[in-house]
């Protein structure tokens, strides 16, 4: 049984559509990356794992069941949802106590936590003095109170510095390591591409594609970069054999449907010198847009 | 219990509520020192000749804190989101609604008791000093008793309307208005149907005994509690049906 599952999920705003007929599964002991761009259902999803929200249709269920039906949430899931989300007259760790003594977890835990995302230091000042950074990880020491199972973390890179980003692979590498289901929300690929075992990818509510960051990257255009005495000539050549031409940013060939060989051999016989002749795939971040198609798919939150 | 205790640690780690109540206290002590101790005795006792009405002095302002304060219980949560981790907690929801209830008739008590103890220690002593005639001690004693139930049950009054309308100042001012304003217009109708509404309730509590009323002090408190159970249980359904997505 997968440890999140969300079958056929539907969630409708009015006429706005977030969510549409959206179905997947995510497995423990692994980091999922959930991507899209803004506006693509990802937190309308994660809300609906939560039991935040109700589906127009379909379910989320958590461990197959739906997440109201949960007996010690926050032992099973911890979430992190907007680093916004904290009274601003209330310092860290008072938010942590309050929600540890609902949890009945012992104020040691909160102080535990404190020190897992490094807040130590500010545990007592009033949250409205902390940095985005800040509030991104007593927002995840929040989620990690009840030393849950499962994470469901939206856009924790938000807002962190280069040190903190490194520092939240870390953790969530961990966290995986140990047996833990890690669903991870971004609108950026390059985010969660170090960490992410597998890429749940949505665009306007649905579901583009569930894949693992290797096939992926794998699946994108190939092509061969081609520098050459007389490109002209040999984009002509090129074009009868069948080759797809296109132009590099710096106006070199980029040739689709063609092997090296094919094209060394075609350059001989025309007699024009190659410079250079070199596969090249899409960057992962031509290939995310390559999925989302060139507008990112971006569009209003509803 | 463990939920009472979460609410009870939210209400008391931000200024708010200690802002809230000690505001109201210092007022109290100053109307009491002020009113009580230069008005005439005649004006304090006013026409009744009971004179206690005119001791409890500045009790409009922590009624309407005690309401405020009841509203903000539920509202800054939603303000601040703070509602999702809140109900990541307890996803029934509902046990919060409770717990936030039994947070606000505690914070009331406890309020109300201060209230007492400010008013009773220093208008009632002003009062007397200067030759007022005070009620019997009886008297007296279920006049506080009721003003302590009066705070506790605003308060979840305030839960009620914030549960229901969210908006942290539409439900100030909706909270204000239907307390103060629509519940006292039945008043004007003829009979006692007023009586059976919030505003002349809290009244016959503090001993305030209007026209040809027919409510006992408890009857009155009975009134006030139930409107404001149905009020929180409003707040409540809707609370456990809504969409948490702000």
């Amino acid at each position: 049984m997968p440890e999140l599952e969300v079958r056929n999920l539907s969630k409708r705003y009015g006429s706005t559509v977030a969510v549409n007929d959206l179905s997947f599964a995510v497995e423990g002991g692994r980091v999922t990356g959930f991507l899209g761009p803004n506006g693509a259902g990802k937190t309308t999803t994660m809300r609906a794992l939560l039991g935040l929200l109700r589906p127009s249709s379909g379910e989320a269920l958590v461990e197959g069941r739906p997440p109201a039906a949960m007996e010690r949430p926050l032992h099973t899931i911890g979430a992190a949802l907007e680093a916004t989300a904290f009274h601003p007259g209330r310092s860290g760790r008072n938010h942590l106590r309050g929600l540890a003594a609902a949890a009945r977890i012992p104020t040691s835990r909160v102080d535990e936590v404190l020190e897992m995302v490094e807040l130590t230091g500010a545990a007592h000042r009033r949250v409205k003095g902390y940095s985005l950074g800040m509030r991104q990880r007593l927002a995840l020491a929040a989620a990690l109170l009840g030393d849950p199972h499962i994470l469901i973390l939206d856009e924790p890179a938000n807002g962190l510095d280069p040190q903190g980003m490194r520092w939240l692979r870390d953790l969530l590498k961990a966290q995986a390591a140990g047996g833990r289901t890690v669903l991870v929300s971004s609108h950026v690929l390059s985010e969660v591409a170090q960490t992410a075992d597998e890429l749940i990818l949505i665009r306007k509510g649905e579901l583009v594609a569930q894949t693992t960051l290797a096939e992926f990257t794998a699946g994108g255009r190939a092509a061969m970069r081609v520098r050459a005495a007389d490109p002209e000539t040999l984009n002509a050549a090129l074009g009868e054999r069948g080759g797809k031409v296109g132009h590099d940013e710096d106006g070199a060939l980029l040739i689709e449907g063609l092997s090296g060989e094919e094209i060394g051999v075609l350059a001989l016989e025309q007699g024009i010198a190659l410079y250079e002749l070199a596969a090249q795939r899409s960057s992962l971040e031509a290939r995310f847009l390559e999925v989302m198609g060139e507008d990112g798919g971006e569009e209003a939150a509803p | 219990m463990n939920l009472l205790h979460s609410e009870w640690i939210k209400l008391f780690t931000t200024r708010t509520t200690w802002v809230m109540i000690g505001i109201g206290l210092l007022c109290e002590a100053l109307f009491a020192g002020l009113f009580v101790g230069l008005a005439s005795i005649s004006d304090i006792v006013g026409s009744d000749g009971e004179g206690f009405e005119g001791v409890l002095t500045g009790l409009g302002l922590l009624m309407t804190l005690m309401l405020v304060l009841g509203v903000l219980v539920i509202t800054t949560e939603f303000r601040h989101g703070t509602t999702g981790s809140t109900f990541l907690v307890t996803p029934k929801r509902w046990p919060v609604l409770v717990a936030k209830l039994g947070a606000c008739l505690l914070v009331g008590v406890l309020a109300g008791l201060l209230f007492v103890a400010v008013n009773g220690g220093l208008a009632i002593s002003i009062f007397s000093g200067r030759g007022g005639e005070l009620p019997s001690t009886g008297r007296i004693a279920e006049i506080y008793a009721g003003v302590v139930v009066s705070f506790a049950l605003l308060a979840a009054f305030g839960l009620g309307i914030g549960a229901i309308v969210r908006n942290q100042v539409g439900a100030i001012i909706a909270a204000i208005a239907v307390f103060f304003v629509v519940s006292s217009l039945p008043e004007l109708l003829p009979g006692t149907i007023g009586e059976y509404f919030p505003a002349q309730a809290v009244g016959s509590l503090h001993g305030r005994v209007e026209g040809d009323g027919t409510l006992t002090q408890v009857g009155a408190g009975f009134i006030l509690a139930g409107w404001s159970l149905l009020l929180v249980a409003v707040g409540t359904a809707l609370t456990v049906k809504r969409d948490l997505s702000e």
